[in-house]
């Protein structure tokens, strides 16, 4: 039972590494998005680059990448801060992905209409396109946050004491392997098993159900 | 320049790393995806809690399991055979869904046809199902192979000297960590690109009507009626 307490005890350090990448994931990918939609082509190259740099690399290697490159310079990361860092620019990329993709999935008809009547930008975005491009991306996003709170296991060789490094230091110690390792799986499964419930709880009355259109449908 | 030379030798390590993960994952996946198809139910059961703790457990926590793991109950395996065993489990795990979809679209009809021919049901798998399943696989299947050509770089957390834990040794050694992880990042990148515009080119080519060879199976169909 200590095994499972002692395991236990360094969820915060894993949940604080997911949290912490997923909000920089997100932060970055909307303007790469954006981007990779522009008009502008330079713009969207760019976005192209990024987008393929930080999917093809491998998250370990990123890690690395980051935590050997900020440390040049006299100043050392906290491993935490370099997890978070590697773990984000890579969902960055993933994540930017599948925001496109819901843009993508709305037809074309809808932006010419707005178009058609003129209506600005903001009103463009807010109002029309983008509710109806939250269900794909939202689910996107989802499938790709379960695959970001195993990924973090990947901290713990750069230094992060997250479920992992626990794991592997009471194995060192002589804990029995199969058990101590199995736990800490079933840990990360738990975990991705209630994000994919929670995401289908919040899914089943939020946005797929949220198009102005449906609302007003529903309030008539 | 010679960064990225110096890391040819862990590159071969790395592919012969992805190919053992491919070479046993896949037909691993084909089995379980058969299972889930069309598989009994005692079958179904088990093969879908294997293949949930597959897409479940990080792919460190079962590459740990394998490595310093089996070893308390006698079970050694070497470093290189510890990575394939346990990203195979995984790649199995997550193609198993490819294949069951795969086995699924192939319509009912075709099954029943095969069933009043009196072909054995591995004759039907053979000529009939899998034919068909196959292209539909081939694509996304390519596709998975860039995730596992990635895992393949957790190589370096059981002291493996594949790409990833070539560069991070000679950057040790060199005092060059930063630049051979570029060159490694490198690497892999291009590697993924390439497998990813070969996986769109086969699927380009698959969607084109004309794929199917037509003619040969005209005489056939006409004596038939």
């Amino acid at each position: 039972m200590s095994i499972l307490w002692q395991l236990l005890q360094s969820i915060p350090t894993t949940l604080m590494l997911w949290l912490g990448a997923q909000v920089l994931g997100l932060a970055l990918a909307i303007p790469v998005a954006a981007g990779r939609m522009s008009k502008n082509r330079t713009i969207r190259i760019i976005a192209i680059w990024w987008i393929e740099i930080f999917r093809g690399i491998p998250t370990l290697v990123l890690l690395f990448i980051v935590f050997f490159g900020l440390s040049v310079n006299n100043y050392s990361p906290s491993a935490m801060v370099a997890g978070i860092l590697g773990l984000g620019f890579s969902s960055s990329g993933y994540i930017a992905e599948s925001i496109r993709a819901g843009f993508e999935a709305v037809p074309k008809q809808q932006t010419e209409a707005c178009l058609a009547l003129s209506l600005p930008l903001k009103t463009r975005l807010g109002k029309v396109l983008f509710p109806q491009a939250l269900p794909v991306v939202s689910e996107g996003v989802v499938s790709y946050s379960i695959h970001l709170l195993k990924e973090t296991a990947l901290a713990s060789l750069i230094g992060v004491v997250d479920i992992m490094t626990v794991a592997y230091y009471l194995v060192e110690r002589g804990v029995d392997g199969p058990t101590v390792f199995f736990f800490a799986g079933m840990l990360y499964l738990i975990g991705c098993t209630l994000l994919a419930w929670f995401a289908h709880l919040v899914g089943r009355n939020g946005p797929h159900d949220n198009r102005p259109s449906l609302r007003k449908a529903r309030a008539a | 320049m010679h960064y990225i030379t110096d890391l040819l030798p862990g590159l071969g390590l790395t592919m012969v790393l992805w190919i053992g993960i491919c070479v046993l994952g896949f037909p691993l996946g084909l089995l379980y995806g058969y299972a889930l198809a069309i598989g009994p139910k005692w079958l179904r059961v088990p093969v879908f809690i294997i293949v949930n703790v597959a897409r479940g457990f990080p792919g460190l926590v079962l590459l740990y399991f394998v490595y310093n793991g089996l070893p308390d109950i006698g079970i050694n395996w070497s470093n290189t055979t510890s990575v394939i065993v346990a990203f195979a489990f995984v790649a199995a795990g997550y193609t198993a869904g490819i294949f069951r979809a795969a086995i699924n679209s192939v319509p009912k009809a075709q099954h029943e046809a095969t069933a009043v021919l009196g072909l054995s049901f591995w004759k039907a798998q053979r000529l009939v199902v899998l034919p068909q399943a196959f292209k539909t696989v081939l694509p996304p299947l390519i596709g998975f192979s860039v995730v596992i050509l990635q895992a393949t770089s957790l190589g370096y957390a059981v002291g493996l000297r594949e790409m990833t834990g070539l560069a991070y040794n000679l950057g040790a050694v060199a005092f060059a960590a930063l630049p051979y992880m570029l060159a490694t990042g490198f690497i892999y990148m291009v590697l993924c690109i390439a497998i990813s515009q070969f996986a769109a080119w086969i699927q380009a080519r698959g969607d084109k009507p004309k794929a199917r060879p037509a003619a040969k199976t005209a005489p056939a169909t006409s004596t038939a009626s």
